[in-house]
């Protein structure tokens, strides 16, 4: 099955999952609840270490969670559930962030203008240092490195934070760019600039560690 | 006419196919004169096909069941 058939699969039973559930839940059943922490605990944890850090996430999961029960009465169904609850998580994640770094600004969270691969190009907008030939460039033989999946790792949790939460949302959740943009309240263009910011910069990465062989 | 910075910076949108036909058509035809922006958007293509598999955040059992006692508690 191809990805998107894949992604197309599951976010239909996404939707049955949720419209199973959803009359109990605004009616406050505390199982149907259950069944929903179990479901979407995962995305909140991942999007939340994105935006705060691994250490204060669970936190910041625990506290969204409470916020989720306290509003489902007045779900209205814009979206679907699992979008609305990770954008309470973000706007958690965002105010607790805002919290303990009393000015941080969009810009410095975005990454701000950074220039994509500097210093590998000429004036001209050519190659000043191409690209190298890699060992195996299959998606599979990269995978199979421990040692630069841990330092892709590594690149990805020093990625500005709005740019991580861009990255983990739409490449390891499968969401649109339509859904994160509602998630994470910016606009699609933003999103587009980021995601390819975290790309290019996980791209540098992997390209340093298969000439050096170090992270 | 396409320059090798601008077949970097447009990247994700010729991966992404939300390119109209005629950009893609001039993205092409740089890759088919270029043979250093055909490995990177080889390379590129692999690294981001090897970043979405990505492992997920990991959850605990015990986490799930700290938020079960707080609803509980309410």
């Amino acid at each position: 099955m191809d990805t998107m058939s894949e992604i197309y699969k599951i976010n239909i039973q996404t939707q049955a999952f949720e419209a199973e559930l959803l009359p109990k839940l605004v009616d406050g059943d505390k199982a149907s609840f259950n069944r929903v922490v179990e479901a979407y605990y995962g995305p909140m944890l991942g999007l939340a270490r994105s935006i705060v850090g691994e250490a204060i996430a669970d936190e910041v999961v625990q506290e969204a969670w409470l916020s989720v029960y306290k509003a489902l009465p007045k779900f209205e169904g814009r979206s679907s559930l699992k979008t609305w609850i990770l954008r309470i998580t973000a706007n958690e994640a965002k105010s607790r962030l805002r919290r303990e770094s009393r000015h941080v600004s969009l810009e410095a969270i975005s990454g701000g203008e950074t220039d994509v691969l500097p210093g590998r190009f000429q004036n001209n907008g050519h190659w000043s240092v191409p690209p190298n030939g890699w060992h195996d460039e299959s998606p599979d033989a990269l995978l199979t490195n421990a040692e630069m999946g841990d330092c892709i790792e590594l690149t990805l949790n020093r990625l500005p934070e709005l740019q991580r939460a861009v990255f983990n949302l739409k490449e390891l959740e499968d969401f649109s760019f339509e859904e994160l943009c509602n998630i994470l309240e910016i606009s699609a263009s933003n999103a587009r600039v980021l995601l390819h910011r975290a790309r290019i910069s996980l791209y540098g990465k992997i390209e340093h560690f298969q000439e050096s062989g170090e992270c | 006419m396409l320059r090798c910075r601008d077949i970097v910076d447009q990247s994700s949108e010729f991966l992404d196919r939300e390119m109209s036909l005629s950009r893609r058509m001039q993205y092409r035809i740089h890759l088919f004169m270029c043979h250093h922006c055909r490995r990177f958007t080889r390379q590129f293509r692999a690294s981001v096909a090897m970043t979405k598999r990505l492992p997920k955040a990991p959850v605990s059992q015990a986490q799930v069941d700290a938020v079960r006692q707080q609803v509980d508690s309410l």
